[in-house]
């Protein structure tokens, strides 16, 4: 049955479309595209994106091991990027500083500003300045380091040295627990204005 | 609402004891066919001649080159430190600190490719890891380290990879030095069989 979808023929393009439409809906919907919702976790008044990012988590992971159970997706041939640890750190800083400065991630930005929205208009435009910024510094800055502490293809069963399904278990409960707690959270705290 | 998330929370969790139970007492640890040819394919298997001389050069202590070919062949010549696992020995219980291990990176290499793929073909299908093969083997190393050519048109990569090699070759003693005993190495010439001069017979004398 899998793939749905072969990568490398002449759909991959609508495909990416119809995926970044379903995408950026679901974004909005969730009001991804304000940023004082999405700064709310830094500051403590709003939870939404650590329940959003939970739920694809804990969604993704038990869904994709359940289909390769039942033989419909092959877990093998998923491709799992490589860690880079300190790369990965401090591409993990520049990012969240992004996040906390500008209040949108790259994909939320692009939903704002499709909405019209001006100051995510502007963060698109930081964008493109920091991949400037990037591709200008790449040899002087980044060449040598963006290869370096390679971990090799490293999932967190294999940090824990647990087999993957129980990984999965903990990090549900994990996940549930921190869905209670949040919630616990927001309801100490008075409604913000949006 | 409450009812709803204890109902999510429920499913959610059903679906983890189930997959965590599965996993835990339905190991599944055969490799599909097709699994392995992916694997097997993934350019990230492979040093290229170029990257072990690299490591070789710069010492790196994750390094760890294992000769599959013959004892015979790998006493007539062989890469610095590399250490002699003939392919029919590979899943010898001494040989596992070399093959079953998550420390070093293995690089298995043959003359050419074959021997070492096979290699990395069992190990893989065995669940062992950080296993990679040498492009090309010890024929391409001879090629283009010991005996390195200029290849492609005249531009700053091209030119590198070109000083590079020669530096390598310098280091391990191809070019001018002769090469230990290489695969693909000209053999000596075998010395011409001079003929015994016949007695004149016949004729004046």
């Amino acid at each position: 049955m899998s793939p749905l979808i072969t990568p490398g023929s002449e759909f991959d393009l609508l495909w990416a479309f119809i995926i970044g439409i379903g995408f950026g809906f679901i974004l909005e919907a969730a009001g991804f595209s304000t940023s004082r919702k999405i700064v709310g976790l830094f500051y403590g008044y709003d939870f939404t994106v650590i329940k959003v990012f939970f739920t694809a988590a804990v969604t993704a992971s038990t869904g994709i091991l359940l289909f390769n159970h039942l033989g419909y997706v092959d877990y093998g041939s998923i491709y799992v990027p490589t860690t880079f640890l300190w790369p990965t750190v401090v591409g993990g800083i520049f990012m969240g500083l992004g996040f906390l400065i500008g209040g949108f991630c790259p994909g939320t930005s692009v939903c704002a500003a499709a909405i019209g929205k001006l100051d995510a208009l502007a963060f698109v435009g930081g964008i493109f300045g920091g991949i400037f910024f990037y591709t200008m510094s790449f040899e002087t800055l980044w060449m040598e380091f963006r290869t370096t502490s390679n971990l090799g293809v490293l999932q967190l069963s294999d940090v824990f040295g647990l087999p993957l399904g129980v990984m999965i278990l903990i990090f549900s409960v994990f996940s549930i627990i921190t869905f209670v707690v949040v919630s616990k959270i927001k309801q100490n705290i008075k409604n913000v204005e949006y | 609402m409450q009812v709803r998330k204890t109902f999510f929370a429920t499913v959610l969790i059903a679906i983890s004891l189930f997959l965590a139970f599965t996993s835990v007492f339905v190991p599944n640890n055969e490799i599909e066919p097709e699994n392995l040819v992916r694997t097997l394919e993934r350019n990230e298997n492979y040093y290229s001649v170029d990257k072990v001389a690299e490591q070789l050069i710069s010492n790196d202590p994750l390094l760890q080159l294992v000769d599959v070919r013959s004892e015979e062949e790998f006493s007539k010549f062989s890469l610095p430190g590399a250490v002699n696992v003939p392919l029919g020995k590979l899943l010898d219980e001494a040989n596992q600190d070399y093959v079953n291990q998550e420390v070093y990176n293995t690089v298995f290499y043959s003359n050419g490719s074959t021997d070492a793929m096979v290699a990395l073909m069992v190990a893989t299908r065995k669940g062992y890891k950080n296993n990679y093969i040498m492009r090309g083997g010890l024929n391409e190393w001879v090629e283009k380290i010991l005996r390195p050519k200029y290849e492609g048109n005249f531009d700053v990569v091209n030119d590198e990879l070109y000083q590079f090699r020669k530096g390598a070759q310098a280091y391990f003693g191809g070019g001018s030095a002769t090469p230990a005993a290489d695969a693909s190495a000209p053999k000596p010439k075998k010395k011409a069989v001079k003929r015994e001069k016949k007695a004149v017979s016949g004729g004046c004398g």
